[in-house]
């Protein structure tokens, strides 16, 4: 599948980004899924300005740095060390080092963010590790089972995006981690958190 | 800022655990004097931070730092999280990943 076909938006802690398999320069994959664009919260860690780009790293306390760049200098202005920020980009590696082209970076104002998006990363983790290991019943069932989706927060045709907790578990009845992912799924589907 | 070590999620009763390491963590200022900070964890343990915070304090503090002892904290960054922050949710994500989930964080 071409990694341009299939449009991702995971959400990654840094220990996760640090672990992200490759089978090139541009094809990133984490847990079976291949990787589009990631969403990242830590602490800006240091800064520095440059004549055709800036670039900051990025802490989110689970591993040292991250270096991040950002083709609009004059956003930094609004940014200070130790400020936590959410910022989403595209995983690039070059020459083995790996950083992340950001194209949208904000500050975080509610704390509650940053559990959020820690919560949110051990979800998308466990959607896409459990509904592709499958259940033994499921995938003998069906001799042609349909391809399972990655979690995507980007809705598609195929798989729009779901707020209510209808059909995301279709193996629930044999499915011992049942409870905990619809603990999760209902803490994700608060109000504040949508 | 010291960003040197990995540092992990804990509450009450993980800090204990993990004494001599690098630990985050969230409470609810109690109390504070010069030179360290009284406050409650996510799961109603009170715990000492000791260090310079800042000023003035909000209800709900990130500390980050070197745990000491199963109640105290020797804090190097501290963070105002504000009045409206979810302790329970906080507390939830401690057991997580310090749990099942621990590969996605160390």
């Amino acid at each position: 599948m071409n990694n341009r076909d299939v449009r991702t938006l995971l959400p990654l802690t840094l220990k996760q980004l640090n672990s992200v398999s490759t089978n090139g320069e541009s094809n990133f994959s984490i847990d079976g899924v291949d990787i589009n664009t990631v969403a990242i919260v830590g602490r800006v860690a240091r800064m520095e300005n440059r004549i055709t780009q800036a670039a900051l790293n990025v802490s989110d306390g689970v591993m040292n740095v991250k270096k991040l760049k950002k083709w609009k200098q004059s956003v930094y202005i609004c940014y200070r060390l130790g400020m936590y920020v959410r910022l989403h980009g595209h995983l690039k590696s070059f020459q083995g080092k790996r950083s992340v082209n950001v194209f949208s970076i904000r500050p975080v104002t509610d704390f509650n963010e940053i559990v959020h998006h820690f919560t949110e990363c051990i979800y998308v983790h466990m959607y896409n590790t459990k509904s592709r290991g499958g259940s033994v019943t499921q995938a003998t069932a069906t001799a042609t089972a349909r391809p399972q989706m990655p979690y995507s927060t980007m809705p598609t045709p195929a798989n729009p995006y779901q707020t209510g907790p209808s059909n995301q578990f279709p193996n629930q009845f044999n499915d011992p981690m049942h409870g905990v992912k619809q603990a999760v799924i209902n803490y994700l589907n608060q109000p504040m958190h949508l | 800022m010291d960003t040197s070590s990995p540092s992990a999620f804990v509450n009450g009763a993980l800090l204990g655990r993990l004494a001599g390491r690098k630990v985050r963590t969230v409470v609810q200022v109690i109390g504070s004097e010069i030179g360290s900070v009284v406050g409650k964890t996510t799961d109603d343990v009170q715990i000492f931070v000791r260090g310079s915070s800042p000023a003035p304090l909000t209800t709900y503090v990130e500390v980050i730092g070197i745990a000491e002892s199963d109640n105290s904290i020797r804090a190097e960054t501290w963070t105002n999280f504000g009045n409206t922050f979810d302790p329970q949710n906080f507390n939830e994500l401690c057991k997580l990943a310090n749990g099942e989930f621990k590969h996605l964080f160390m």
